[in-house]
């Protein structure tokens, strides 16, 4: 019965983001928050396996202010308990900090462990740095970019998307496994579970308690600055016969560049 | 000399007590019967069965005597009126005979005797036309017409066989008693008069009474082997469709009305969370007699939008299945979802146009059924990404688009420039005008507001519109199952429409409207709602609107589900449209008023895909363009979206044109 740990972010919904209209920088202050979704593809697969295999689910969460209602969320799913560490100081960190500081959390209070599941990438930053990172630190293999996944008792197996194809690897546990989105669709709790998660423990973690230095919590990358890009369609209709048109639509795409490998 | 009814002539003596010795056997199968399937149901306590038949005797008299909506479809009406007539009426007949020679007789008194046994034995030889006559229907329908939702079973040929063997042998022995001991009221019994002139000449005396006694037993076994068969075929749905209708009907709720499970402001946070269902054991015995009731005539199937578009749904199949389920060796218990029996496309198919509610004759709810299924998986969140997109989309952004809410000011500006107050500018004002989410946030739909909002100035009623702070009703997720989100949504809302005053609401979107009408007077907030077609055709009536620009234009009707078959709007459209276009512009669709067919939108499933092999909005658009109309009128943002796009795909854009009944008489003020 494998003890999972499930590392999930909460970002901005990216989708919903909006840029400044003079400075293009992206409205954070309106933004709503939700829980990155491949972190909840690692939350349903982890909470597939233990409904197969039994064991235990356990959610933890860093970042610079910790929605509990979104934490609910995943306890709701079928998680057992959570632990979150939501600290100012998350506001600045990148993948080197937020591996860091989870693997403290996962060390400290979650316990034992046999695999620890992670989205591939996070929604709003897309640095694919921080499952890989904490198998480094905890010296344990890992297998990233996982469409599918099997828990064969001591190991694992795991589909992993490759340029143009699959690669099906196998590696012992415990091990780091970051998955995409094809791997699952995640449940969606329904209100009344949300309010039933209650009862689930949700510990709220200090700093003091992970025993965090500034090493720990310096980035590696310092953001200068954020902005949309702006794509201006350039709007040309052209009239006449299809078979004319097809012609002079080519002959204008590949002269603006297009086409190109 | 009296005419008087000669029980067992021509029977040797004694005839009688074997009579009783035969039937017992019989007579204790069916009592072992019906306690058997009584049991099953679950049924605890049978005073309370007799309490509610007696409340429910109104029903019974309406639903299951006059037959009220088993005659609403008239072939297979006309069927069981002839065949449930001719049953009873010998059924009373024989009832009379046992009255009159097994009880009465050793009182001395003879009621079947002179005139009374005259009309008797006419009546009797009537009534027996008629069974035959309904058998005959069945027989055509069924090896003649072939009609597709008629399913063989075998013992079907055994019920139709045992009816129609009763019916001739009772003829049979009419013809040759006559023949072998005529008398001269033998008249009155026409049939077995005519019969009995063919016996005589065909067969000796001797022969005759052979026959006569081989036919009386034969027929006397038939009939008691078929009352035996009661309780374990079909036949026992004259006693579970009467139950049901005497103990369930009463207690419906209205149409459009979902039941409230549980009031999420009164929940206890660690009470057991149970919704709908996923077996059998979970629904009341009430409950189980709804499905127990069902007799596999089909007219819900018939009546599907889904089925007709080939998703996997049949509402029949359905009832069919879970009955099944009460049936089979551990049914009870058995997870219908994860035994295969009910397949989750057959649940979200469903689009909850009521259209099998109205269609089923005896009053059987497959809908409700259905609803509380998906009930049961949203609890789980076994929803697909679309599902589950929309219902985050309800509760991050309050609409079901999921676009932010800032979308909204790009209408609320376009109003306020032609003059559309806000409660906050205007809070005397009459009436609140409830937008809705489709047109707030689809452009199309955004038309029928302006008209909308064009007419009430015109006619200078006095509203306002709530601006930024409306939100989705929460009916998508009510219907999609998501209770406890819909609640939240509802208890916000009435919270703002009470804050605002508001006491009359007019919306043209039927959802909004019904969600208003039949959902939210559980939640504390009782409204006077009015469709934007009851608005208009007051104002058309009391002439404070007057239609100068008449629409030269062939126009349809199509009647969306919760306004009309749901909530019973059907004339003030129609009168509207006759009004606009001239009566004789005006043309009905075939299926139309109660017997409308969804667009396709309801019940959430405009927001996710279903397995299908066609579209009720394209089974539908055909049905207006063989009209021959130029414009399909529509009362509902979604019909109107629905059919949108399938002018598209049928490339009808020149021949049809999609126009609110709001926008048609917008364009003649």
């Amino acid at each position: 019965m494998p003890n999972m740990v499930v590392c999930v972010k909460q970002t901005v919904d990216v989708y919903q983001l909006k840029p400044h209209p003079e400075t293009q920088a992206p409205l954070t202050s309106q933004a709503q928050f939700k829980n990155s979704d491949f972190d909840l593809n690692a939350l349903e697969e982890a909470i597939r396996i233990k409904e197969k295999h039994g064991g235990k689910v356990v959610v933890v969460s860093a970042g610079p202010d910790v929605k509990p209602l979104l934490v609910r969320e995943c306890l709701a799913m079928g998680a057992d308990e959570a632990y979150v560490f939501s600290d100012p100081v998350m506001a600045r960190a990148d993948g080197y900090v937020s591996a860091a500081v989870l693997s403290k959390l996962i060390e400290k209070k979650a316990g034992g462990w046999d695999l620890i599941l992670c989205g591939e990438a996070s929604l709003d930053e897309n640095a694919y740095q921080t499952g890989p990172r904490l198998a480094e630190l905890f010296n344990v293999p890992h297998v990233s970019y996982v469409n599918k996944l099997e828990w064969l008792g001591d190991r694992v197996k795991a589909w992993k998307s490759v340029e143009e194809g699959v690669r099906v690897v196998s590696c012992k546990t415990p091990a780091v496994v970051t998955v995409g989105l094809e791997i699952n669709t995640p449940r969606l709790p329904s209100l009344l579970m949300i309010r039933a998660a209650q009862k689930k423990p949700l510990n709220e973690v200090r700093r003091a308690e992970l025993e965090l230095t500034d090493e720990i919590l310096t980035p590696l990358a310092e953001v200068i600055e954020v902005k949309a890009l702006k794509t201006e369609r350039r709007r040309q209709v052209y009239e006449g016969k299809p078979e004319e048109l097809a012609d002079k639509l080519v002959e204008t795409i590949l002269a603006q560049g297009g086409g190109k490998r | 000399m009296e005419p008087v009814r000669e029980t067992y002539g021509m029977m040797p003596p004694g005839t009688d007590i074997m009579m009783y010795l035969v039937l017992a056997p019989f007579a204790a199968l069916f009592v072992y019967g019906v306690f058997y399937r009584v049991r099953r149901l679950g049924v605890v306590n049978t005073g309370e069965v007799f309490k509610g038949l007696f409340a429910g005797v109104g029903y019974l008299v309406k639903f299951g005597l006059l037959q009220r909506k088993v005659v609403s479809e008239r072939l297979a009406g006309l069927m069981h009126l002839l065949i449930y007539s001719g049953i009873i009426a010998l059924f009373i007949g024989t009832t009379l005979v046992f009255l009159d020679h097994d009880i009465l007789r050793f009182f001395e008194i003879r009621i079947l005797r002179g005139d009374f046994y005259l009309f008797y034995e006419a009546s009797l030889d009537f009534m027996g036309l008629a069974l035959l006559a309904g058998l005959g229907i069945l027989l055509y329908r069924r090896m003649v017409a072939h009609e597709s939702r008629l399913r063989p079973r075998s013992e079907y040929v055994m019920v139709l066989a045992g009816l129609l063997f009763i019916g001739v042998s009772g003829y049979v022995l009419e013809g040759v008693r006559l023949a072998v001991e005529p008398r001269p009221w033998g008249g009155w019994s026409f049939v077995g008069k005519a019969l009995s002139s063919f016996f005589s000449a065909a067969a000796s005396e001797e022969a005759l009474i052979a026959v006569y006694r081989g036919f009386w037993w034969s027929h006397a076994v038939v009939a008691f082997a078929m009352v035996a068969l009661i309780p374990y075929s079909s036949l026992g749905h004259m006693f579970s469709t009467l139950l049901h209708i005497a103990l369930n009907a009463p207690k419906q709720d209205p149409l459009g009305k979902m039941h409230t499970p549980f009031k999420l402001d009164e929940l206890d946070p660690s009470g057991e969370i149970k919704l709908g269902f996923k077996s059998m054991k979970e629904l009341s015995w009430m409950q189980r007699l709804g499905l127990e009731a069902c007799t596999d005539c089909g007219r819900c199937e018939a009546a599907c939008p889904a089925f007709a578009a080939g998703t996997p749904l049949s509402p029949r199949n359905v009832v069919q299945k879970l009955k099944g389920l009460i049936w089979s060796e551990g049914g009870l218990e058995t997870d219908v979802f994860a035994s295969g029996v009910i397949d989750e496309e057959e649940v979200w198919a469903c689009t909850t146009c009521n259209a099998c509610i109205e269609a089923c004759p005896v009053l059987i709810r497959p809908m409700d059924y259905i609803l509380e299924m998906r009930r049961s998986l949203t609890l789980e969140g076994r929803l697909d990404k679309r599902k589950t997109a929309m219902l985050t989309n309800l509760a991050r952004y309050g609409n079901p688009y999921g676009l932010d809410s800032s979308e909204k000011e790009t209408l609320l500006a376009e109003l306020a420039s032609i003059g559309v107050k806000t409660v906050q500018e205007n809070p005397d004002a009459e009436y609140v005008y409830w937008i809705g989410c489709a047109s707030f946030y689809d452009a199309r739909s955004r038309e029928i507001v302006k008209s909308m909002a064009k007419i009430l100035l015109k006619a200078q009623v006095s509203f306002a519109v709530l601006g930024m702070e409306e939100s989705c009703t929460g009916d998508p997720a009510r219907r999609i199952g998501e209770e406890g989100r819909f609640q939240e949504m509802a208890l916000s809302n009435v919270e703002l429409l009470k804050k605002v005053k508001a006491r009359k609401v007019i919306v043209h979107c039927p959802h909004c409207f019904n969600t208003f009408r039949n959902e939210y007077p559980d939640f504390g907030l009782k409204l006077e709602v009015f469709h934007h077609t009851q608005v208009i055709g007051e104002l058309l009536k009391t002439n404070r609107l007057k239609l100068v620009k008449p629409l030269a234009l062939k126009l349809t009707l199509h009647d969306s589900c919760y306004i009309g078959r749901v909530n019973g709007v059907f004339e003030e459209p129609r009168q509207i449209l006759r009004q606009a276009a001239g009566g004789e512009n005006f043309v009905e669709l075939s299926r139309r008023g109660l017997k409308s067919f969804c667009c396709g939108a309801g019940g959430s499933t405009y927001w996710y895909e279903v397995r299908r092999s066609d579209r009720e909005s394209l089974i539908r658009l055909r049905e207006a363009l063989n009209t021959g109309a130029s414009v399909l009128a529509v009362e509902c943002p979604y019909c109107m979206q629905m059919f949108g796009d399938a002018v598209r795909v049928m490339g009808a854009e020149e021949r049809i044109r999609l126009k609110d009944i709001a926008e048609i008489v917008a364009e003649s003020i």
